[in-house]
């Protein structure tokens, strides 16, 4: 009867440590699928925000190009375009010093009358007065021969006179009405300012030519 | 009799304790299994993030280092350039100055 009751006894605990067991190993075994879920979520969650960070460093790694490029072009460009804004304006200054040179040949005088015939001819004739420098003023300027020359342009009968006041500049002349409301500026500073635009772009197709 | 119940009883006392007692320890394994996977889950996250934010400064550095040494190249070519233009501008300087005498004089 005691030996009986042993053994039942004894199974009873021997089942119940088998039972522990397997609870435990259970447990453990849970905890192990657990943790490496979480650290495979984890992996999965980074790997899809580094897909997206490196989406963006690869696009931002397009703009930083761009930019670098664009800049280095533009930066090219304007040193090409500010060389031949310089190369057009030498020639430009050259034309003015030559203008001055012109002034004390022989050459001018028929030149200067063309300016103011043009002048006059621009004002359509009538009575006109021509301002000169004041070296010009002393040349020898045949002003009734260019009114008869203003005349024949126009078919208004002119008259021109010297006016007493005097032009500062490179040449050529400015005529206006007695009234001062009509002026024609044909000096040659002023016919160089009128037409800078259009000179500057004959220059440069002269210039930079292929 | 009495007393042989009484032992079977305390047995099966036992057994319920030990059983218990692992189910305890099974919670606390899960407790701590928990603890440990949210630590797993923020630390391989946060690895893997520093990796690619380096690697993507890295792209980053790389890429403005590559376009700056491209630019480096390209402006001594842009000189180049313009030595040239200022050597045929300067052979047809002479033209272009009488071309516009002409045109103003005209």
């Amino acid at each position: 009867m005691e030996s009986s009751v042993q053994k039942f006894t004894d199974r009873i605990l021997e089942d119940a440590r088998e039972e522990a067991k397997t609870i435990v190993t259970q447990a453990e075994k849970s905890a192990e699928v657990l943790l490496e879920n979480r650290r495979q979520a984890g992996q999965q969650k980074a790997e899809e925000d580094m897909y997206a960070l490196l989406r963006r460093a690869e696009s931002e790694v397009e703009i930083i190009r761009g930019r670098v490029a664009t800049e280095t072009r533009r930066e090219a460009g304007w040193l090409v375009l500010s060389k031949k804004e310089q190369l057009v304006t030498k020639v430009l200054d050259e034309v003015k010093r030559r203008l001055e040179d012109l002034q004390k040949s022989k050459r001018y005088i028929p030149i200067l009358e063309k300016t103011i015939i043009d002048a006059g001819t621009a004002l359509e004739g009538g009575k006109l007065e021509v301002m000169l420098s004041e070296d010009d003023s002393t040349l020898p300027i045949r002003l009734d021969t260019l009114a008869k020359a203003i005349t024949e342009e126009t078919g208004v009968k002119t008259s021109l006179t010297l006016a007493k006041k005097r032009i500062k500049g490179l040449g050529g002349a400015l005529v206006k009405m007695p009234s001062d409301k009509i002026i024609v500026d044909n000096t040659f500073e002023a016919i160089l300012k009128r037409r800078e635009k259009e000179l500057r772009f004959r220059i440069s197709r002269i210039l930079f030519r292929n | 009799m009495l007393k042989v119940f009484k032992k079977v009883i305390d047995k099966e006392q036992e057994a319920h304790r030990i059983v218990r007692e692992a189910q305890v320890q099974a919670e606390k394994i899960m407790n701590e299994a928990q603890e440990k996977a949210e630590e797993a889950y923020k630390k391989t996250y946060e690895q893997t993030v520093a990796k690619a934010k380096r690697k993507s400064m890295e792209l980053r550095r790389r890429a403005k280092e590559e376009a700056e040494h491209e630019a480096e190249i390209f402006l001594p070519r842009a000189e180049k350039q313009i030595m040239e233009i200022q050597r045929k501008a300067m052979e047809r300087f002479d033209e272009a100055v009488s071309s516009t005498l002409k045109e103003v004089l005209s």
